[in-house]
């Protein structure tokens, strides 16, 4: 029969009180038994009593009995959990307990597998083995513990095989059944796996994400072990794909496998570790770099990192292009305007009119001088945006000096000039590009020969400053006038008087020139005096480490080359 | 090498076309057979058989290197190209050469002696 709280509650009180009631009756009429008769209400109040007292007596009972059950049964749940802790910590952590000497009396297997060691190996054996030779904690640790505290914080211990790990590590102090200190339980979790796998998961997660593509894959094989996000993209495969261990080449063309096969062919076959290389894909231009690497087992694998660098090529086209498409778009018309008329010229549609010819020639000279200046322009261009690229070689300054000669007679001989030469006994090496030497020779050659009277010699020397050669073309004509002195490297100058209709001037050559110069980290400079000639030079830093003799005896070698 | 004699021109210029008639037909005397796009001039290539094409670089539609690829597959042979640009030191020219180009003429071309260049070229080859 179950029963309200409450109403147990109630009775027990009402209880209580008719209880006390019929005590109080009860007491008062055995005083006063001997003055009056037995009063039937006294047996009724006394009945009344003994109910209240069997009533209370019940319930006062019936509880005790019930919270001894309860508690027996509590005992018996928290002794439950507690043993199941105990598995649990014992499933997940490591645990060994020590005695009063330090000596390891029991570790669970945990504790067996963190460290390596068997258990004959370390029962019985001071704990101090593992903190290694370097960890001088132990003996602090230990201090703690025997004053009765609890340890916790992070060690760095050693396994059997030398390993370092990083545990998370509490030490409490133990006691016997009299409460005596008896040595202490430790507690450590392995914290070396967490450490390392949340950094390879960071790791993983960065790579992942990258925007360059990552690619690796076997040596032998190329089988994929993996690839990044982005790479998954550029090859139109999901993740799955990376467990069918593909090889790369299924997944190139034949072209993009043929550019792939040549990229690599240095690390498979050679010595090299990095190879790079631009290349194009179906999916844009790329530039690949891939290292030769050692997997944990010792497996050699590439690592390919992918850049798309479609946009790059793209802007670097477009400023190739808007050049190229200038010169395209002039020489264009040209070759038909110059076609025509030295067919004319020539005779190939029949006889000219005397003066016919006349306009031919002249319409055929100024195409010529049209097409000069077209060139220039599109050479100073290149030259400043870093397009036209410096082939640089490690070369003979007399070499130079005397091919210069050789390509120039000809026009020499045109103005009545004879070129002399100059030169060294010795080697004056330097690096440069010789071909576009060369034309900073014929430059100031030419120059030098049309502003140089008729029989007079256009002199080049070079000589020794130091760390620099210089290189020098001297004339005997009129010299730079002082007011054009300061322009005359600029675009487009020519200097009032010197137009010679024999030889036009396209204004760009001298700035070709300096810019030429300037790209061999040199100078370009001349000397002038009014009616007495101009010799103009530029130097050069010496190519070092090149064989030079001691002695540099400058030996003149005069040659006519007219 | 035999004689040269007949050339397959293909330019999109029609005034340089004409420039170069006169300059291989009336300076020198090829067989020249010219065409203004490369597929004009792929569709009739196995009736001429040329011994040489003289290709232009840059044209819309279907460039130079475009034709000489499909001039290659329809003649089932090679065959020996030289090309014409107006790209001065352009790397488009290294590359036709190192590809096997015979030669690469810039433009503006001097009609006077177009004829013996091409000769010359073909008698190194």
């Amino acid at each position: 029969m179950k029963m309200p709280n409450w109403l147990k509650w109630v009775a027990l009180v009402a209880s209580n009180i008719a209880m006390s009631l019929s005590l109080t009756v009860s007491v008062a009429n055995v005083l006063n038994f001997g003055t009056r008769p037995a009063d039937p209400a006294f047996f009724g109040l006394f009945a009344v009593f003994g109910c209240a007292v069997a009533t209370t007596t019940y319930f006062i009972v019936r509880r005790i009995r019930r919270r001894a059950n309860a508690s027996a049964e509590s005992i018996l749940l928290r002794d439950l959990a507690i043993d199941l802790r105990d598995k649990a910590l014992t499933e997940h952590t490591m645990v060994n307990i020590t005695n009063l000497d330090g000596l390891i009396e029991s570790v669970n297997t945990n504790f067996l597998n963190g460290f390596g060691y068997s258990e004959d190996e370390l029962i019985g054996h001071r704990a101090n083995i593992l903190y290694g030779e370097r960890n001088r904690s132990f003996d602090g640790i230990r201090d703690v513990v025997s004053r009765g505290m609890v340890w916790q914080g992070q060690e760095d211990l050693v396994t059997k095989t030398g390993e370092t790990i990083r545990l998370q590590t509490t030490i409490l102090p133990r006691y016997d059944e009299m409460g005596v200190h008896s040595g202490s339980v430790s507690v450590r979790t392995d914290l070396t796996s967490a450490i390392a796998q949340g950094a390879e998961a960071a790791r993983n997660a960065i790579a992942e994400n990258l925007p360059d593509e990552i690619f690796v894959y076997d040596l032998k094989t190329f089988a994929f072990h993996y690839a990044n996000a982005a790479g998954r993209r550029r090859l139109s495969v999901d993740v799955d794909f990376l467990s069918e261990r593909k090889s790369v080449l299924e997944l190139l063309n034949p072209v993009e496998a043929a550019q792939f096969k040549a990229h690599i062919a240095p690390l498979i076959d050679g010595d090299a570790s990095v190879a790079r290389t631009e290349m194009r894909h179906r999916k844009g231009e790329i530039e690949v770099t891939t290292h030769k690497v050692h997997d944990i087992t010792g497996t050699e694998q590439l690592v390919s990192v992918v850049r798309d660098i479609t946009e790059r090529k793209r802007a670097e086209q477009m400023k190739l292009t808007s050049v190229s498409t200038v010169s395209h778009e002039l020489r264009t018309p040209l070759t038909s305007i110059r076609g025509a008329l030295r067919l004319l010229e020539a005779g190939v549609t029949g006889e000219l009119s005397p003066e016919a010819e006349k306009l031919v020639r002249m319409a055929n000279k100024n195409s010529e001088q049209l097409l000069a200046i077209v060139n220039d322009i599109l050479t100073l261009q290149k030259l400043s945006c870093g397009e036209l690229s410096m082939n640089k070689d490690i070369i003979d300054l007399r070499d130079l000096l005397s091919e210069a000669i050789e390509s120039n007679a000809l026009f020499a001989r045109e103005c009545d000039v004879h070129l002399v030469l100059r030169s060294r006994q010795t080697p004056a090496m330097v690096e440069a590009d010789s071909a576009r030497l060369m034309q900073v020779m014929s430059n100031l050659i030419s120059n030098a020969a049309k502003f140089s009277p008729p029989g007079s010699g256009v002199e080049l020397h070079i000589q020794d400053l130091g760390d620099k050669w210089r290189v020098a073309v001297s004339d005997e004509g009129p010299g730079i006038p002082e007011h054009a002195r300061d322009t005359i490297f600029n675009s487009f100058t020519q200097v009032e008087g010197t137009k010679s209709d024999k030889h036009p001037s396209t204004g760009l050559g001298l700035t070709i020139c300096k810019e030429v110069v300037r790209q061999h980290d040199g100078e370009i400079g001349f000397e002038s005096t009014d009616g007495r000639g101009s010799t103009f030079h530029f130097d050069l830093p010496k190519h070092v480490g090149s064989a030079e003799s001691v002695e540099s005896v400058e030996l003149e070698l005069p040659r006519l080359s007219a | 090498m035999t004689e040269l004699k007949t050339i397959l021109h293909v330019d999109d210029d029609e005034d340089i076309l004409e420039i170069a008639r006169m300059a291989l037909t009336l300076v020198d005397s090829f067989d020249l057979h010219q065409f203004k796009t490369g597929t004009e001039a792929l569709q009739a290539i196995e009736t001429i058989q040329p011994d040489l094409l003289l290709l232009d670089v840059m044209m819309p539609n279907m460039s130079g290197p475009d034709v000489w690829k499909g001039a290659v597959a329809k003649l089932g042979r090679d065959i020996p190209t030289i090309f014409m640009t107006a790209k001065a030191e352009d790397e488009m020219s290294v590359e036709l050469k190192t590809s096997g180009a015979l030669e690469v003429i810039t433009k503006p071309f001097d009609p006077i002696t177009l004829g013996s260049q091409i000769r010359t070229v073909w008698a190194s080859a």
